[in-house]
């Protein structure tokens, strides 16, 4: 068989993996802020999922910052106000 | 997913949410940023059209696994690794067996490709005096830093010449501008991709196609630049259909999308003279664009005729300009083009047009889409507070005009989406 030297048209994925955030070590009293996507009914579920976790988990819930688009990237500002709090929770992917 | 990985990075421990069908592409872009294990709660799909009563029950049913993902981590396990290739593969020479070894890879766009070979990726890079290590990016959805000879290989693949390579450059260099906003119109369900437009001498130069069959086949210019940037998409911004490309149903530019300006027959200045750049620069502009739409104008004999079946063509419901703020491209062939311009009518006359009388009474849409565009389209709200219709774009400046194609009494609209605005790059060539 005879053969071809070809260049690979592709890249390795060597990204480096980035260790999460620790873990909370309670909700109760914790501050979860959300973030809406603007996804149609994002706005419902992350409103329900705010009242279930004062409820039933004694946590403080804050702000939810809703973004103009999807896709779009949080601006710098979002993330100094989301930054003050003790867990995020984002939605969503549809 | 950029967003949950910024806030982990803070401290802030985030969870996801996330529907079943997109779950996977949702990790696999967390993975591209360095967080595989990044927590992603599925809910079920689809949401957009479940009822308020399905969307607070699912809210019920996820709160358990939100708490978990928060207070419950688990120490992350090292994901399996692909199998590092070599920089250079050693494969059967015999034709049929090269190809079959790009197909069974992944590495093509569905059709066969040129095989890159050293000799001919180095006479691609030939055509740049900038270093073959020199890197770009990185190139959304897996976020790769990548080399100006992945690039160049990519363009052989693709079937381009080597002189075309300049222009290829151009278009990567462009859709990674921030306000091209690859990162959406990669991961969307919308049918959004680049579409590439050429502006002037390399038209003449390198071949490219203005005329007949603009968006058409035929032309090795316009197919093999347009398809070598998908390629780049695909191959090195992981950008992969079912994987991270989500496309609801995709479109055929996602083969190749690339069409020049037909300036010589053009009454009206060239598009990137108009974006400030001198006639004698060879221009590369992208914006985020869907299929073309025909405006077919039968029976129509003024230029007044003509605008108003451009204005009825983008007046219905359910185009991307409706909801996204880009403003619409309208390529015109050149006979509307003369008629138009024989009617005083110039491109300024045509945008005017568009932004007063492209608007779409907010009486034709449902409630709960009213109020969406209130918030996505929320600059036209606050120019018309009272507003009871939307326009397809928030100023007259926003509406993009070229001139393109050949014989016949066509033009087309170009929907847009999530590009801020085209980004136009001037092509060097060596």
């Amino acid at each position: 068989m005879s053969t071809m030297n070809i260049l690979n048209p592709t890249i390795h994925d060597d990204t480096q993996r980035i260790p999460l955030a620790p873990q909370l070590a309670a909700l109760r009293n914790a501050r979860i802020a959300f973030v809406d996507n603007s996804k149609v009914n994002a706005d419902i579920f992350l409103g329900r999922v705010k009242a279930l976790l004062g409820e039933k988990y004694g946590a403080v819930t804050g702000n939810t910052v809703r973004k103009l688009a999807p896709k779009d990237d949080l601006t710098a500002a979002d993330l100094k106000l989301l930054g003050d709090y003790d867990a995020v929770i984002q939605g969503f992917g549809d | 997913m950029s967003d949950g990985v910024k806030l982990e990075q803070m401290g802030v421990p985030t969870v996801t949410v996330c529907s079943t069908a997109f779950a996977g592409a949702a990790r696999s872009q967390a993975a591209g940023r360095g967080m595989d294990d990044l927590p992603v709660v599925e809910i079920p799909h689809p949401m957009h059209s479940a009822s308020q009563q399905a969307v607070t029950e699912r809210a019920e049913k996820a709160i358990a696994h939100l708490a978990a993902a928060l207070t419950e981590r688990k120490a992350a396990v090292a994901s399996a690794t692909a199998v590092r290739l070599p920089e250079v593969l050693a494969l059967d020479a015999d034709p049929t067996a090269l190809e079959e070894y790009f197909f069974d890879h992944g590495w093509t766009d569905g059709l066969p490709i040129t095989p890159p070979t050293r000799a001919a990726v180095d006479a691609m890079l030939a055509h740049t005096a900038r270093d073959r290590n020199e890197t770009l990016g990185p190139i959304p959805p897996r976020m790769r830093i990548v080399s100006l000879e992945k690039i160049a290989i990519n363009a052989v693949m693709a079937g381009c010449k080597p002189e075309y390579f300049p222009v290829v450059l151009a278009a990567v260099e462009a859709v990674l501008d921030e306000n091209c906003r690859l990162y959406g119109i990669q991961t969307a369900t919308n049918n959004t991709t680049p579409l590439i437009i050429i502006n002037g001498p390399a038209i003449e130069r390198l071949g490219f196609n203005a005329a007949g069959n603009v968006f058409g086949a035929g032309n090795r210019a316009n197919a093999s630049v347009g398809r070598a940037l998908q390629l780049v998409l695909r191959n090195l911004g992981g950008d992969v259909p079912g994987e991270t490309d989500m496309a609801t149903h995709g479109q055929s530019g996602k083969f190749t999308f690339c069409i020049a300006e037909n300036e010589a027959d053009s009454p009206w200045p060239p598009f990137h003279v108009e974006r400030g750049f001198a006639a004698t620069d060879s221009t590369v502009t992208v914006i985020g664009a869907s299929p073309a739409h025909n405006l077919f104008t039968y029976g129509c004999e003024t230029g007044a005729e003509i605008l108003d079946h451009f204005i009825g063509g983008l007046t219905a419901l359910g185009h991307n300009n409706v909801i996204f703020p880009t403003g619409p491209l309208l390529v015109i062939g050149p006979e509307h083009a003369g008629v138009l311009a024989r009617d005083g009518i110039d491109k300024a006359a045509i945008r005017k047009a568009v932004f007063e009388r492209a608007r779409i009474p907010l009486s034709r849409f449902a409630a709960r889409t009213v109020r969406g565009l209130h918030h996505r389209r929320s600059r036209w709200f606050e120019l018309f507070p009272n507003a009871d219709h939307i326009g397809v774009a928030d100023d007259a400046a926003h509406v993009s005009i070229v001139v393109a194609g050949g014989a016949g009494i066509h033009s087309q609209f170009v929907p847009t989406s999530f590009s801020y605005h085209p980004v136009t790059r001037v092509v060097k060539f060596k």
